[in-house]
């Protein structure tokens, strides 16, 4: 398949060829981890792919274009104090980078492009999502007046708590990532672990990744709403109970890790 | 008891050439030499390697709190707190060889102190910036400290997780062990320069440059890392 899509370089490419080099264990990845990219974003982007391939652009490079509406939404999201529409504005550039995020992977596979340098050019956008939007996101709500939805419902928080939920945000994305990948090579163990390819998927697979999953439509439909101070709230404290989580989960890994070890050393 | 205490010519011989050798200046010369009386202490007192690791997690978040505090002393016993949570580093280890306690969960316990340290350290050390920063030119009045320490700690924790990306994603560490940006990384690291530098600064008043050369530092690290890196990758890709 992958040969052959690379032969045929010359003939346009269809939404259907895209939508066949959709294989069925990266559905069922994506229905997990990436529910909101399954559901919406990629029966759109198997439309808008074949646009991208046939202007002769690679993965990479829809990745590296994806860092303009990746940038400025966050950069009119800091704006927003000068009008209400930039938090709109920005979050909906955000949804487009996101919409590329899913581009991207279809042409990495539709041209048999997955690399490491794909996978960690990849990775580095994504993070500078997480790590900026709740700076930009923070500060921008510091500097805004407070949202009328906010106030209608009654909470009025003092201004400096959006700089403060940014920035604990920020060191629980970063602390996440890193104990995450630290578990990864001292425990030997992913810390959460994988969904088997042949089991069924139930809810209960789905449930618990539901809040990151949502994460960026809800940032789209929060700044529409005009509770963005919730909705960063919000995913501040959801990101430092996974981090404490993760931790424990961890350790708890560890210390079944070196029973286990002990138990087939007292056995020799 | 005293039975079960190894001496200090048995710690020293438990810590392996190689882990010495490839260890900062003042972890080599000052702190591992200070850590075996205080091991020594610690068995002694019965704590475990982990019981030490998750005391020296404390010790660093007690030392962000003093040095949050505007007053000399509080950020002078900060800036012990964090040399103290160095030395608390080598003491886990130190009773984790001679008692062998060497495991897993162990080894995690230790590294979630060193990623609190990271985080907190630099954070502590702008909030202290900020109290004691003195009149300067231009700009650099503006400069908020506390955002600088933020970000230098940003800068650190980004580069970290850069570098065990990598490691994990092409399965090969970048810096081995004994290259010479290893060697410069761990001598101007958390462990190495800084901490002296924190100590001295505290005293002098000179933690707002401290805060910037380690602002500088880390994201240049991290700029360099990436750029260097990502060409690594791109190459051996397109081999």
């Amino acid at each position: 398949m992958l040969e052959s899509n690379k032969n045929d370089k010359r003939k346009k490419v269809s939404a259907r060829d895209i939508c066949q080099c959709y294989t069925s264990e990266k559905a069922r990845s994506d229905m997990v981890a990436q529910t909101w990219i399954y559901l919406v974003l990629r029966p759109i982007s198997f439309y808008l792919t074949p646009l991208f391939i046939n202007l002769g652009f690679s993965a990479n490079t829809v990745t590296c274009l994806g860092l303009f509406p990746l940038l400025g939404g966050m950069a009119l999201i800091l704006l927003g104090s000068h009008s209400p529409l930039n938090f709109t504005i920005g979050a909906m550039l955000v949804n487009i980078w996101y919409l590329g995020d899913a581009i991207d992977g279809n042409i990495a596979r539709f041209q048999g492009q997955t690399s490491k340098f794909g996978a960690i050019l990849d990775w580095l956008v994504g993070m500078l999502y997480h790590t900026f939007l709740p700076v930009c996101l923070g500060l921008g709500l510091y500097l805004a007046s407070p949202e009328r939805a906010m106030l209608a419902l009654g909470l009025d928080f003092p201004k400096w708590i959006w700089l403060l939920a940014g920035a604990v945000r920020l060191f629980a994305e970063l602390l996440r990532e890193v104990v995450s990948l630290g578990g990864r090579k001292i425990v030997g163990l992913k810390i959460v672990d994988q969904i088997d390819s042949k089991a069924k998927i139930s809810l209960k697979d789905i449930l618990p990744r539901i809040f990151p999953n949502f994460e960026i439509p809800l940032l789209l439909v929060s700044s529409l709403v005009g509770v963005l101070g919730f909705f960063l709230l919000f995913y501040t404290i959801y990101n430092l109970a996974i981090l404490a989580g993760m931790i424990l989960l961890a350790l708890r890994k560890a210390l079944l890790a070196d029973q286990q070890r002990t138990k087939e050393g007292e056995n020799l | 008891m005293s039975s079960t205490v190894p001496s200090l010519a048995q710690m020293r011989a438990s810590l392996p050439p190689e882990k010495d050798r490839l260890d900062s200046l003042w972890l080599r010369f000052v702190l591992r030499k200070l850590s075996f009386p205080v091991t020594w202490v610690f068995i002694r007192l019965g704590f475990s390697a982990n019981y030490v690791s998750y005391l020296s997690m404390l010790v660093v978040f007690g030392g962000t709190i003093l040095m949050s505090i505007d007053d000399y002393f509080a950020r002078m016993l900060g800036a012990f707190l964090f040399n103290f949570w160095v030395l608390l580093d080598c003491v886990d280890g130190n009773i984790a060889r001679v008692k062998q306690q060497v495991n897993a969960y162990g080894e995690f316990a230790d590294a979630m102190s060193g990623y609190i340290a990271y985080a907190f350290v630099f954070l502590g050390m702008g909030i202290a910036a900020e109290h004691t920063k003195p009149i300067m030119p231009g700009v650099m009045n503006q400069m908020n400290f506390v955002v600088m320490g933020a970000l230098a700690s940003i800068c650190h924790l980004t580069t970290r997780l850069l570098y065990k990306k990598f490691v994990e994603v092409t399965g090969q560490p970048t810096l081995g062990s004994g290259t010479k940006p290893n060697i410069l990384f761990t001598n101007i690291g958390i462990t190495g320069l800084l901490m002296p530098s924190v100590l001295v600064s505290a005293i002098f008043g000179w933690l707002h440059w401290v805060t910037l050369f380690y602002l500088f530092c880390w994201g240049g690290a991290g700029a360099y890392f990436v750029v260097t890196k990502i060409i690594a990758v791109e190459r051996s890709t397109q081999l």
